[in-house]
């Protein structure tokens, strides 16, 4: 079964690199470098490193792996469907479960590969570069009575004049440069994003690049920005909470821009590890509950009665 | 190598194949029917692809559905145009059969040795699906069947498409596959195609079974079915007065030039074995007789007439 994963991989893989699809793909990648240029030119240096951040965030895990999984991945199903191909996956022996996870890792590979170019485009070639290498220290930086956690935490800090109040601890000795960090969500964000298509591509097999963007606009976009317990369902959430860690940053220090994200409801209160494995749990359930749905149903193609 | 027991299937409320029962053992068999018979149906459950909503399918003696094992000892061919535009013949082939658990180098050698079997040339099988032509990617949809030399392979409509040399290759092919001793269920509408390969036949009409078994077993059948056989005769209204008096001579009709008769019989086997008879007895000549066609395609035709109630 893994050796025919593997194949369906290498085809697919190589099929994906058609002509059209490929020049979307660059453009695509292409696309941060473009808007940290058209930033550089406009608006100078007058741009919080936070909010250049966090637009890094919004373009290349956000925008660049997130498009390039939706059109890979989304239609994985549709596509074996309307291209008459589902009769010869589903007599193979577990033909279904290999398709699917043959297809989610050329998902994933092709996403990588997206964020990691996107990443190497835009330090080099625009004002970031400078961002990459002076990571703001923190300014508040607040003891930790617990000397063995390196983890963030969420704890209560007195504080005689304003009152009581929510800060994030942070690891404050080793932040990850900002071009790290971002590799490692473009790692994340490709294997999740990844799974929650290939299920929403396996539940709704008819229309999933409709599904997929109305899902993601909903969930990913306006759900996930909630200040409610109902966030920590979004893969946006942990990915975001991972992030704010790894850079070293603190929601007290992040620019007045940023004010809509600038609530501790709006991050995880795992530890990093935690939020890793919530992660896991999310991708396991999405790929398995697509699997089951793959395996069980039954699937016509253009067939007559 | 199949067993059939009250298999149906619903899609909704519209019936796909109606409470079918039948045991084939091991040999070719050819699936005749009309469009929405429930042919293409009855392969999907045969091969695992949809399961049956009541009744009991076996191949080899085991379930298809969701059985991982039996799916390499069989091969299938959709009737389905395959529309992949970024692959070639080759790669296509060789996907489908790694996918049954050979290593790469030996699924595309197979691949190649399938692909020499159906007859797509070197050169082709290494452009682009996109370019082919209906006949080629048909060629490529049943390499993709026999590449891992399945113990049974399930056709439909294995010739639509072909050009007659490529369905007399393909008839050779599958002429050969019986003689080798292994399993053969082809769907088809070409029905003189399938009587080459074939020697049992299923015949369905609404997703029900009018008739199995071999030619001869099917003309049986047809025994009480009337039956036309046109006389030419220069004593043609003597000879219909005679033949009116036998039993089962249903009708006659005399031809305006008086030399022609359309006798409609329903039993010809005793008509012909009368016949002779009569024409002695009468100082009868003929000088020519016709039956009407006794091809499969007419027994089929015949058999749909009874089942709708016309005959």
């Amino acid at each position: 079964m893994i050796s025919s994963i593997f194949s369906v991989f290498r085809y697919e893989f190589k099929k994906s690199f058609g002509i059209g699809a490929t020049s979307l793909w660059i453009f695509v990648i292409a696309f941060p470098t473009f808007l940290q240029i058209m930033i550089d030119q406009f608006f100078d240096a007058s741009i919080p490193n936070e909010l250049s951040g966090v637009l890094l965030v919004g373009t290349i895990p956000g925008a660049v792996c997130l498009l390039t999984i939706l059109s890979s991945m989304a239609p994985y199903l549709n596509a074996e469907l309307e291209g008459n191909t589902w009769p010869y996956v589903a007599v193979r022996p577990h033909g279904r479960t290999v398709m699917m996870l043959g297809k989610y890792m050329v998902s994933v590979i092709r996403s990588m590969i997206a964020g990691f170019l996107a990443i190497a485009l835009v330090f080099p070639s625009t004002s970031l570069n400078e961002l990459n290498r002076d990571i703001p220290p923190p300014i508040t930086v607040q003891p930790t009575t617990d000397s063995s956690s390196e983890s963030t935490t969420w704890s209560e800090v007195t504080n005689d004049d304003v009152g009581t109040e929510q800060v994030m601890k942070i690891e404050k000795n080793k932040p990850y440069p900002l071009w790290l960090s971002l590799v490692i969500l473009v790692i994340l964000s490709s294997f999740c994003y990844s799974a929650l298509f290939c299920l929403l591509g396996t539940l709704m097999h008819k229309r999933p690049m409709i599904i997929a963007i109305i899902y993601t606009l909903l969930v990913e976009g306006f759900i996930s920005l909630l200040p409610a317990v109902v966030n920590a369902v979004t893969i946006n959430f942990y990915l975001r909470s991972i992030f704010l860690r790894l850079v070293g940053w603190e929601l007290s220090d992040l620019p007045n821009d940023l004010s809509f994200i600038n609530d501790p409801n709006m991050f995880s209160q795992f530890s990093t590890m935690g939020d890793l494995l919530s992660l896991a749990v999310l991708c396991l359930i999405f790929l398995f509950a697509a699997n089951i749905l793959l395996r069980n149903r039954e699937y016509h193609v253009g067939e007559t009665l | 190598m199949l067993e059939i027991e009250s298999l149906t299937k619903l899609y909704g409320v519209v019936i796909g194949v109606n409470d079918m029962s039948v045991q084939l053992p091991s040999g070719a068999y050819g699936l005749l029917g009309p469009n929405g018979s429930g042919k293409t149906t009855l392969l999907n459950i045969i091969t695992g692809q949809l399961k049956s909503t009541v009744g009991d399918v076996r191949v080899f003696g085991e379930r298809p559905w969701k059985n991982h094992s039996l799916m390499k000892r069989i091969g299938f061919c959709s009737a389905l145009d395959i529309l992949q535009t970024k692959t070639t013949g080759l790669e296509w082939v060789t996907l489908y059969t790694e996918m049954l658990g050979f290593r790469h180098k030996v699924a595309v050698d197979m691949a190649h040795k399938a692909l020499d079997r159906v007859g797509l040339s070197a050169s082709d099988r290494v452009r682009g699906i996109d370019q082919y032509s209906r006949g080629m990617k048909q060629r490529c949809k049943v390499a993709q069947a026999i590449a891992h030399e399945p113990e049974m392979l399930l056709l439909d409509e294995p010739f639509s498409g072909l050009d007659p040399i490529a369905r007399y290759e393909l008839t050779n092919l599958l002429t050969g596959w019986v003689q080798e001793g292994r399993g053969l269920l082809i769907s088809s509408h070409i029905l003189h195609e399938v009587e080459t390969v074939c020697e049992s036949f299923l015949l369905m009409m609404t997703g029900r079974l009018l008739a199995s078994g071999t030619v001869n077993e099917i003309y049986d059948l047809m025994t009480n079915v009337p039956k036309n056989v046109w006389i030419r005769s220069p004593q043609a209204s003597k000879l219909a007065v005679a033949l009116q008096e036998l039993d089962h001579v249903a009708g006659i009709g005399l031809h305006v030039d008086q030399e022609g008769l359309d006798v409609t019989t329903t039993d010809a086997k005793a008509f012909y074995i009368q016949l002779p008879g009569i024409l002695r007895e009468e100082s009868l000549r003929i000088l020519e007789m016709q039956s009407e066609d006794d091809s499969l395609d007419s027994v089929f035709e015949k058999l749909m007439q009874l089942h709708r109630g016309e005959l």
